[in-house]
């Protein structure tokens, strides 16, 4: 199922954040999204799951979310891995994992999903009876990603995963999102600031300018796009 | 000696009742960060439930069972705590904290003089449910049936909540959703209804303690609440708010002073004390005995 999202408006009190948003993630597919600090990236995914009130349509399937709570959003396979992570501190490492498969009803499959996170990040393994809040910043991260491989997701919304990582660890963490996507065909919804290792890993990318969609197309076509590589890649 | 054991004895059964609505504060506290200050009124409440069930199982005919008046008093409270909580502070989960607070306040108020014009200001005998009997005796040195009974209950109905909060799927929601609300939704966790399954189980605690005082101290009235609510809050403080273990070991140390003070200098110090250990617990150690300073990590 492919999610569709047109026209969506947000905003803070009077400052308007999203102004008409449209957007499509495919079925299987990678799709980032790119823009400076504050264009509304962070603001776009977080009113995909809820977490802020929305005006526009936003369907996946036959479903139109606008008209859901953010645990329902959850529910039909739109799973966030939130800027900052959100690991439960409180918690320890199987429990978030735990947490993760919160909403599932097939019990019987928790300890197989375990088992294929752990494969895929084998430092948390080592890590499972250990409190969420004393992971370092990869280890959360990783965490994090698989807490929503937990949960089976249709869609993966990653906003900021590389944030605060050192580039060995976002290397380790890309690699893991490629052989995710390549084994679970599930789409991935990607923020990054990181354009350029952001455009290599998606199919299809979208630019964000102050709350609007100001430019759109095939990844590899926007690597090679001279304002996009002028504005955020750095290149002259 | 044995009459600091005596007191020992009765600090602790006396601890156990602050316990139960303690627990209340702190879990509470803990799912959407209020003070709810009405919690001690569902003590009352549980008090009267218990008084009423009481008389009216033995007024037609059958003896009270102390095990289900208590259950009946746990219902009856576990509902009110759960309508308080969609119908006073739902309404205001995206206002300031502060506006939440007064609305307790405010809940306080209404039970209490709501209870006055519902069930009279005159003073009520609760029913007795178990004839006291010393369990033992040596020299000035007792142990009655009904503190046995008041800490027994106590104990297995925190048993109880601990095997909720963790063992089972709701008490692990519980604690995601005392981490961050936020979080806790994108887990797909529905967060109102572990909100309100936290109140049912809070205000049930109450209601338990509400009868088991009804044991020991048979006097009821719609004020009653006030202050062991407050004491409760207190003991939850000196525990360290949002703890459940911390709960339970503030309880404890105030039950235990209280009737210590009591016993030792005059019972006119004894309300006094509470106030006192909130005042020095906020200037030395404001995060409580087990209240743990939350961080971040980036």
């Amino acid at each position: 199922m492919q999610l569709e999202i047109k026209n969506l408006h947000v905003s803070y009190e009077a400052i308007a954040a999203l102004k008409g948003v449209t957007l499509t993630i495919k079925a299987s597919q990678i799709v980032t999204l790119i823009g400076a600090n504050g264009a509304g990236k962070t603001t776009l995914i977080r009113a995909i799951s809820r977490l802020l009130p929305a005006k526009g349509s936003m369907r996946f399937g036959d479903c139109e979310l606008l008209s859901l709570l953010p645990h329902q959003i959850v529910e039909k396979g739109l799973i966030q891995v939130p800027e900052g992570r959100m690991i439960f501190h409180n918690l320890n490492v199987y429990e978030n994992l735990k947490l993760g498969f919160y909403k599932r009803s097939d019990k019987q499959n928790f300890k197989n999903d375990l088992e294929e996170v752990l494969m895929l990040f084998p430092k948390l393994k080592e890590r499972l009876k250990q409190l969420g809040g004393l992971l370092s910043g990869g280890e959360q991260q990783m965490l994090a990603i698989g807490r929503a491989l937990m949960g089976a997701p249709q869609i993966l919304l990653l906003d900021e995963p590389s944030l605060g990582l050192a580039p060995n660890l976002v290397h380790q963490i890309f690699e893991a999102l490629k052989t995710i996507h390549a084994q679970k065909k599930i789409s991935i919804f990607l923020i990054e600031q990181d354009a350029k290792l952001a455009l290599k890993m998606a199919s299809y990318a979208y630019v964000m300018e102050t709350g609007e969609i100001v430019l759109e197309g095939r990844a590899s076509e926007l690597l090679q796009n001279p304002e996009v590589q002028k504005v955020y890649l750095g290149m002259n | 000696m044995d009459q600091f054991l005596q007191q020992l004895i009765n600090g602790i059964s006396w601890g156990a009742i602050y316990a139960l609505i303690a627990l209340g504060y702190t879990m509470v506290y803990g799912v959407i960060r209020l003070i709810n200050f009405a919690h001690g009124d569902l003590y009352m409440l549980g008090a009267m439930a218990g008084y009423y069930s009481a008389r009216f199982l033995m007024d037609s005919g059958g003896s009270a069972a102390f095990p289900l008046v208590l259950l009946f008093s746990m219902v009856v409270c576990g509902l009110i705590g759960f309508l308080i909580e969609k119908l006073a502070y739902k309404p205001l989960r995206a206002a300031p904290p502060v506006a939440a607070l007064i609305t307790a306040i405010g809940v306080s108020l209404f039970l209490e003089y709501g209870g006055q014009l519902l069930f009279g200001a005159d003073p009520k005998f609760f029913p007795t449910l178990i004839e006291s009997i010393p369990l033992f005796e040596t020299g000035r040195f007792s142990m009655t049936n009904i503190q046995a009974v008041i800490l027994i209950t106590s104990i297995i109905l925190m048993l109880i909540l601990r095997f909720i909060v963790l063992k089972t799927k709701m008490g692990l929601a519980m604690r995601a959703v005392s981490f961050s609300h936020t979080a806790a939704s994108l887990m797909g966790i529905p967060v109102n209804r572990i909100i309100s399954f936290t109140f049912i189980i809070g205000s049930s605690l109450a209601g338990a303690a509400g009868v088991l005082v009804g044991l020991s101290n048979p006097k009821v009235e719609p004020l009653m609440g006030i202050m062991p609510g407050i004491k409760a809050f207190v003991a939850a403080v000196l525990g360290g708010i949002g703890s459940i273990p911390g709960a339970l070991v503030g309880a404890m140390i105030l039950g235990i002073l209280e009737t210590m003070v009591t016993a030792y200098l005059s019972s006119t110090y004894r309300d006094a004390l509470a106030f006192i250990i909130l005042i020095l617990i906020l200037i030395f150690k404001p995060t409580g005995i087990l209240g743990k300073r939350s961080q971040e990590k980036v």
